[in-house]
């Protein structure tokens, strides 16, 4: 291939028209022009000039009218980029708005027309925001919470944070920050007031119920990043579990350690639960790498971008995993999650279980601009192995199981677990040795005696009649099934059962 | 003043890289603890002081009686190579993101075996290996040393192995011969069959770093033209000509403070005012000040030409004999005269007619007359008189290396490739002298590749004929245009000449790629493309050539070796023979005076590389790699480079079909 003559013409010529307006001086609408540009050039709805001019133009008249009761009629002959220019600059004389506001407000009106909820402008510092999300680095005291019986209660301090370093302790209640009670407060509001800067500093108190005692803290927020992948072998010894939360750049290694930490183990392995519930995605490059631990090579998805262009995406010099896995989905398994959920269940390495997951079938790239912004846009969509769309769709699992505990459950008599033992600890409910921080616990007093989570019994025992709403009494279904048994074990209940 | 450190090429580039990263070992202090009654110990130091094997707290041992895993070998020569790259460069003119092991285009690499895993220690070591490897002999290269489809990484390797490895530094011509070379070379002790030691392979990786840090591989070969004549390279370019002691005079203090100043490029124009103010004062190291004083940036080469001789003059003054000073006082005056002539290369006369001046001054063919004399000759290559440029590298190229390179590249370019190789049958150096003794043995090899070009272009130009008498193919390709990325599939009708293109393109000012597509009338000279904007066929005639490098690839190779004065180097390596074939810029330059090209002129052409992989069975061409660099006189600088894999099985029956030929929309 000798002559690209004409497509280097053609896209020399593309490129100084992109150029040109980008370095007319001095103009107070910048930024909403790079944007402008950035969208017309690449999204992959390939949208028209008059649609992001007309989304630009509304979403300012809106703010005027809301803001100053200004009514800023927007005209059907504005469709050009220049009358927008024109229109905003007029606009902003009357109005008396400052031209950063009526950029961003420009900006979210055009992104808004494109009905892609994955492109995104950021400020620089919103920017260090998502980057931190995608890696797992929090700011925070470093602890989790959780809502039990209307108290906030510590339910993990995170190793090396400034809480480790404190006297707080798992289970202390949160009472108050600063002076402000977080008694009777939603999670959300206690949220709201724990959440701060990096470096700024608050005063806790904490009830600790086993002393029957109150305690102050006083604790600096700090930069954490906590580990993307976490997990442990299920009781038996056999069966592996591995919660990915994001595709980080460690994301990838990370699992691989604990692969080869279960291959460790004394006993054989002989499945795997790969748990990508609330996983919304990550780098391509980790999902990439993680698919190479589970299949030697294949296809990992077709892009597809504005232009028609598909390009293959394979895993190279990867592994066979060699055992059945099961993937837990949701709702909030998005984007890099559903990319190698549908590729590892196209090759029938995996079996997904769960609820439908999000449609994310996108690919975004976060483009630099001016002042440290940035514009995070669509480019791709993809497809999976076997050419099934994701996007807009989701993924529907192979065993449909809305309920949390539950999927678990299913994961594991899927892959011929026998032998079960489940219990509330911590306000986790645990399966077989591992922690899942439920919603709802396990077991619930009722007034005629214990109850438990209707549908993992359900699921639990393979019977669909015991249905999935709420809690039912234990005692008929201990009576009915001899295998199941309820034991306490150092005052905890312990539900055992073998299949 | 960087021009000079730039026209000093090679060796100080070389030293430069493998300068200790760790500086350990100085004071006696070894890396590892379990070295110090190793025979290999001052090989195991050197190799980590040149970056072969990590060293500290969490490597306390470096187990030299362990035998050696096939992956920390070829992660040892992978090491090894990002040291010495450009000595290879010529063989493999892999771009830096390749040696990177991403590709070069939208492809990545990735490894022929199924037990190296991409999330492992061992994996880019050992694809960036097998990548040059690819480069260097063809596809899947790496399965000729560690054949089958698993590598068994963690297996002790064989000296064999460890050999057919390593051939790649050597220049063989025959993959057949690598376990006689390596031996031949002296970097290997044992047998074919032995395991290799972690000691022993530290001791082979010293051997080839010392084999590295010396001449070039193909030492006559000048692909960028840079390299001849050739001039020592200078070890200390800011000496203060002159002892001083701690305890110094006020103008003693000054001119060291100004000699600083210049080396630590902190120089300004007061340090020039100092060194002035100096001359007219009784300090006496003229040489000093007249040398440092052609240093000055803001006065103009002609006058730093006068200081740079009048420091010889003082050289002279002096009556002390010492060569290396005169070497240094002689180098400058020959870069000055690069400058200058850069732009008048009358000057060039002018400067050797000033330098010759001196020749009279020194006892002929001693040391003192060589530092001069290495200028001189080329001075005089410099301002058109070869002749005399190689009688005078004639005299002393028995024992100086560059008067021997210098000789030999020139007769062999003035087509008297007998008298070189008369020539080099007289060398007979001193053991000793580890730099003669590999040259001349490296130029014996390159003379017997020289004797073979007529040989060579006869076997390139078959199976380029194959290829053009082919009824039909399948190229399958990557390309980089002026950093335009193309990926494509061409398929070739040659009985009808028609040819289809499916692919696609990324600009580099772009987030997107775009489609490729477009339909090739050999007999119309018509192409028919695709323009994704408009989504419609458009024709342009094909009939004016656009780039150099089309009307070269037009030409058959012996036009290509007669008239272009190209240069081939064929290696064979298990299935396949690979051909390397460099243009000079000079002929090519030359020769495209009188070609109407699209672009314009052709001003100058840095590079002109192909290779081409041809399956030894069937004479078939199967892959064909280039980098090409035009400069036009509109200023224009193209860089295309790309790699093209060729398939013959597929019988393809093309026409044009006649939407596109009529230009309509699809």
């Amino acid at each position: 291939m000798k002559r690209f003559r004409q497509w280097l013409a053609a896209a020399l010529l593309a490129v100084s028209v992109w150029q040109a307006p980008v370095q007319a001086a001095e103009n107070p609408y910048e930024k909403t022009e790079e944007v402008f540009w950035h969208v017309m050039e690449s999204h992959l709805s390939k949208p028209q000039e008059a649609q992001l001019v007309k989304g630009a133009l509304q979403a300012v008249s809106e703010q005027a009218k809301e803001r100053k009761k200004l009514q800023l009629a927007v005209s059907a002959e504005d469709d050009t980029w220049e009358e927008l220019v024109q229109r905003l600059a007029e606009w902003q004389g009357r109005s008396g708005f400052d031209a950063s506001s009526i950029n961003i407000w420009a900006i979210d009106g055009m992104l808004s027309t494109l009905d892609d909820p994955h492109s995104v402008f950021f400020t620089a510092d919103e920017l260090r925001l998502f980057q931190s999300d995608v890696e797992n680095q929090f700011v925070g005291f470093g602890f989790r919470l959780r809502m039990q019986n209307d108290h906030l209660i510590i339910r993990e301090i995170i190793p090396g944070s400034p809480a480790a370093a404190s006297a707080l302790k798992r289970g202390d209640q949160l009472q108050k920050i600063n002076e402000i009670s977080l008694v009777d407060k939603t999670f959300e509001e206690a949220y709201a007031y724990l959440k701060g800067a990096e470096g700024t500093e608050a005063v806790l108190t904490v009830y600790r119920p086993a002393e029957k005692r109150e305690l102050q803290v006083k604790l600096k927020r700090a930069m954490m990043t906590l580990p993307e992948a976490e997990g442990q072998l299920f009781s038996d010894g056999t069966i592996g579990y591995i919660s990915l939360e994001t595709f980080g750049s460690e994301g990838a290694l990370q699992m691989r350690d604990k692969l080869q930490e279960f291959a460790r183990s004394p006993k054989p392995l002989k499945g795997l639960v790969l748990d990508l519930r609330d996983n919304s995605g990550g780098y391509l490059a980790t999902a990439r790498d993680v698919a190479s631990l589970f299949m030697e090579d294949g296809l990992l998805m077709y892009t597809m971008n504005r232009n028609g262009v598909e390009v293959e995406t394979w895993v190279r010099n990867g592994r066979d995993i060699g055992i059945p896995v099961r993937i837990l989905v949701n709702g909030g398994t998005a984007s890099a999650s559903e990319l190698l959920s549908g590729a590892l269940r196209d090759h029938g390495i995996a079996k997904l279980i769960g609820t439908k997951t999000y449609g994310k079938g996108s690919a975004q790239q976060v483009i630099p601009l001016s002042e440290g912004d940035a514009l995070k846009l669509t480019l791709n969509e993809y497809f999976t192995p076997k050419h099934t769309v994701v996007n807009h769709v989701g993924l529907t699992p192979d065993i449909v199981v809305e309920d949390y505990g539950a999927q678990v459950v299913e994961a594991l008599h899927s892959l011929n677990v026998r032998q079960w033992e489940l219990s509330d600890e911590d306000g986790d409910t645990v399966i077989n040795g591992v922690p899942f921080p439920t919603v709802e616990p396990l077991f619930k007093q009722g007034p005629g005696g214990l109850q438990i989570r209707a549908a993992i019994l359900s699921h639990l025992l393979k019977d669909p009649a015991i249905g999935e709403k709420e809690y039912v009494e234990l005692a008929p279904y201990l009576q009915k099934h001899p295998a199941l048994k309820l034991q306490s074990k150092n005052g905890v209940q312990v539900l055992t059962y073998t299949s | 003043m960087q021009k000079l450190i730039r026209t000093l090429t090679g060796g100080l580039l070389v030293a430069a890289l493998f300068t200790p990263g760790v500086a350990v070992a100085a004071g006696g202090f070894l890396p590892y603890k379990d070295i110090s009654q190793h025979w290999a110990r001052a090989s195991i130091v050197r190799a980590v002081q040149a970056g072969l094997f990590a060293a500290g707290t969490d490597a306390p041992l470096f187990y030299p009686n362990r035998e050696m895993t096939r992956a920390e070998f070829v992660a040892m020569i992978d090491r090894l190579y990002n040291g010495g790259q450009y000595q290879l460069y010529p063989l493999t003119f892999l771009s830096e993101h390749a040696e990177w092991s991403k590709g070069e285009g939208f492809e990545e690499p990735y490894l022929p075996y199924k037990d190296v895993d991409r999330l492992t220690w061992m994996y880019y070591p050992t694809l960036r290996v097998s990548v040059v490897l690819d480069r260097l002999y063809g596809p899947n290269a790496i399965q000729e040393i560690f054949p089958g489809e698993k590598m068994n990484p963690n297996q002790p390797i064989t000296q064999e192995e460890a050999a057919k490895l390593m051939q790649m530094f050597t220049m063989s011509t025959d993959s057949e011969k690598a376990w006689e070379e390596v031996k031949a070379w002296g970097w290997l002790e044992g047998d074919r069959g032995d395991k290799l030691k972690r000691g022993e392979a530290a001791a082979a990786a010293d051997r080839m770093i010392t084999y590295l840090v010396q001449d070039t591989i193909l030492p006559l070969l000048d692909y960028d033209g840079q390299k001849f004549p050739m001039v020592p390279e200078i070890e200390e370019l800011f000496p203060y000509f002159a002892t001083y002691t701690i305890w110094k005079t006020t103008e003693e203090k000054a001119y060291v403070e100004a000699v600083d100043a210049i080396r630590d490029h902190e120089d300004s124009e007061q340090t020039y005012r100092v060194l002035r103010k100096l001359l007219e004062t009784s300090f006496d190291n003229r040489i000093g000040l007249h040398y440092y004083l052609s240093w000055d940036p803001e006065t103009e080469i002609s006058a730093n030409l006068d200081e740079a001789i009048r420091a010889i003059d003082a050289y002279f003054a002096t009556k002390v004999i010492d060569p290396d000073t005169l070497r240094l006082l002689s180098a400058n005056v020959y870069d000055l005269a690069l400058q200058l002539g850069a732009s008048d290369p009358q000057q060039f006369a002018k400067v050797l007619e000033r330098l010759g001046t001196y020749e009279p001054k020194v006892k002929p063919e001693s040391k003192e007359w060589e530092a001069l004399a290495i200028y001189l000759g080329a001075l005089e290559i410099r301002s058109g008189q070869s002749e005399k440029a190689m009688n005078r590298y004639r005299q002393f190229a028995t024992t100086n290396p560059e008067a021997l390179l210098n000789a030999c590249y020139y007769l062999y370019q003035d087509g008297r490739l007998k008298e070189a190789e008369a020539l080099l049958a007289t060398v007979k150096p001193n053991a000793a002298d580890s730099r003669m003794v590999q040259l001349s043995k490296l130029l014996k090899q390159e003379m017997a590749s020289l004797q073979e070009q007529a040989a060579i272009v006869s076997d390139l130009g078959y199976s380029l004929r194959r290829l053009d008498n082919a009824d039909s193919y399948q190229v399958k390709g990557e390309a980089v245009l002026s950093g335009f990325t193309f990926k494509y599939t061409q398929e070739v009708d040659q009985r009808s000449q028609i040819s289809k293109l499916n692919g696609f393109y990324q600009s580099p000012q772009k987030l997107v790629s775009d489609k490729l597509a477009a339909y090739t009338d050999g007999r119309k000279k018509i192409q028919y493309s695709y323009d994704s904007e408009t989504q419609k066929w458009e024709q342009h005639k094909t009939d004016k050539l656009d780039f150099l490098h089309e009307w070269v690839n037009a030409l058959p190779v012996t036009e290509r070796a007669k008239s272009l004065r190209a240069r081939y180097f064929k290696q064979s390596f298990g299935e396949i023979d690979v051909i390397t074939e460099w243009i000079p810029g000079a002929a090519l330059e030359e020769k495209s005076a009188s070609l109407m090209l699209d672009r314009g002129k052709v001003k100058s052409v840095p590079l002109f590389i192909n290779k081409y992989y041809i399956d030894r069975a069937s004479d078939r061409i199967v892959k064909h790699t280039w980098r090409y660099e035009e400069m036009y006189q509109s200023d224009e600088y193209v860089a295309y480079s790309g790699t093209d894999q060729y398939e013959y099985t597929a019988n393809v029956k093309l026409s044009i079909p006649d939407e596109v030929r009529k230009g309509v929309t699809p």
